[in-house]
């Protein structure tokens, strides 16, 4: 026995040392698993979120408003999200490099695939309308939500100048719709000679983007209807 | 009992006899005890008097994080990497860096450079030897550890990666940029002598 083993094992024995267990090293990596596979999924709702934005702008902004101008455009994609997005995808990436094996992979290809992760969870997310759910919940659910985002909701609840948006509740009859506004008033919005944009029925789209005239105090002439977002 | 190429039991074996009974863990000792202790000491340089100091700290902590120790990969260079990074933290501790390389160590990377990329190969290490010292004390910690590891230690590109914790890619970029700052160095320093 060398002197070193004697010192070693005499060591061990005194200091009645034990290997950590296994658990302790599991839950480490599990956590880094955990934190990245988290960031991941909320990069991708960021990212929907974000896209939810700016086709709702694009639709509703863009295509029915005249002359909006650049800073509008710019302002109307929520800062928010535009921060939290690639936070989410640097702290899956710092996550994945701290896993067992993630030293292997170079940060760089580690930064790429974290972020081509959540953009495709993203877009598949953004297709399947999260997007809006989770904007829809954390604006009833979390206060000062709302001036952290801009999406424009304000520009269409101008019924004065033309513009109204809001849910189609329900067809009152073939030329009357039951809508409530994003400020929830209620408006009979008189269909019968407008141009309906949508692929959905009105019904079924949800929220609309009504171009018109208001003709009453909840009542308006449409003369476009498109989908919000 | 699976046996090594020499007949004892393999590395992994000893691990899994030391987790079920602390006295195994001498055999790992004795095993690993030459090979950490010379590359702990090529770390140290200078202050090699540590090395026994260092060694105890490396195996303790090796035994306490047995169960880190990844079965399906080998044994050496997650124990190397602990000799690397305990090696580190001493030197840390004494406000120094990571010594300079060894003349008989220095020549060996010599034979690295000159071979195979100078017609004139065994005149240049002639003159180089005495330049190699410096030139390896101007290298970038990293670069030096790679060059340690790749022609000292005879390691794989992969497991200096498990060693050095770096991705295998940057290796082979950290072994050339090595390579070409080592033979630029020394060559300047040969043309100030000339």
């Amino acid at each position: 026995m060398t002197e070193l083993q004697r010192k070693i094992l005499a060591t061990l024995e005194e200091r009645n040392l034990a290997p950590r267990p296994a658990y302790v090293f599991l839950a480490k990596f599990s956590v880094f698993w955990i934190l990245a596979t988290s960031s991941i999924i909320l990069g991708g709702i960021s990212f929907a979120i974000l896209l939810f934005a700016i086709s709702g702008y694009r639709t509703t902004g863009w295509s029915g408003f005249d002359n909006v101008p650049l800073e509008e455009l710019l302002f109307s994609i929520p800062a928010l999200w535009v921060v939290t997005t690639p936070l989410f995808m640097a702290s899956a990436a710092y996550s994945l490099r701290h896993t067992r094996r993630g030293y292997r992979i170079p940060a760089r290809t580690m930064v790429a695939l974290s972020l081509a992760t959540s953009l495709a969870l993203g877009l598949v997310l953004h297709v399947f309308d999260m997007g809006r759910h989770v904007h829809e919940l954390l604006e009833k659910n979390v206060p000062y939500y709302e001036r952290l985002t801009h999406i424009p909701f304000a520009e269409w609840s101008r019924p004065q100048q033309g513009y109204l948006g809001g849910r189609a509740d329900r067809l009152q009859d073939s030329s009357h719709l039951l809508l409530t506004d994003f400020h929830g008033k209620q408006w009979i919005v008189d269909i019968s000679s407008a141009k309906i944009e949508l692929v959905n029925s009105i019904v079924q789209e949800g929220d609309v983007a009504i171009r018109g005239n208001e003709t009453g105090s909840n009542t308006f002439l449409a003369v476009t209807i498109s989908e919000f977002d | 009992m699976l046996k090594n190429a020499h007949g004892q039991p393999t590395d992994v074996q000893l691990v899994e006899s030391t987790l079920r009974n602390r006295q195994a863990y001498g055999a790992i000792v004795l095993r690993y005890q030459p090979i950490l202790g010379r590359y702990v000491k090529r770390l140290l340089g200078r202050h090699a008097s540590a090395v026994e100091d260092v060694l105890q700290e490396v195996f303790i902590k090796a035994y306490l994080n047995l169960n880190d120790y990844d079965r399906a990969r080998n044994f050496a260079p997650w124990i190397y990497r602990i000799a690397h990074n305990e090696t580190i933290t001493h030197l840390r501790r004494r406000n120094t860096q990571p010594q300079t390389i060894s003349g008989e160590d220095a020549e060996i990377i010599l034979m690295h450079i000159a071979d195979g990329d100078d017609p004139h190969a065994a005149w240049q290490r002639g003159r180089k030897k005495s330049e190699m010292n410096a030139a390896l004390a101007a290298l970038k910690p990293q670069y030096r550890d790679v060059l340690v590891l790749r022609y000292l230690e005879e390691k794989s590109y992969d497991e200096i990666s498990d060693i050095l914790e770096i991705p295998p890619g940057t290796v082979a970029t950290y072994l050339s940029r090595g390579l070409r700052q080592l033979q630029a160095g020394s060559n300047t320093r040969a043309q100030k002598n000339d």
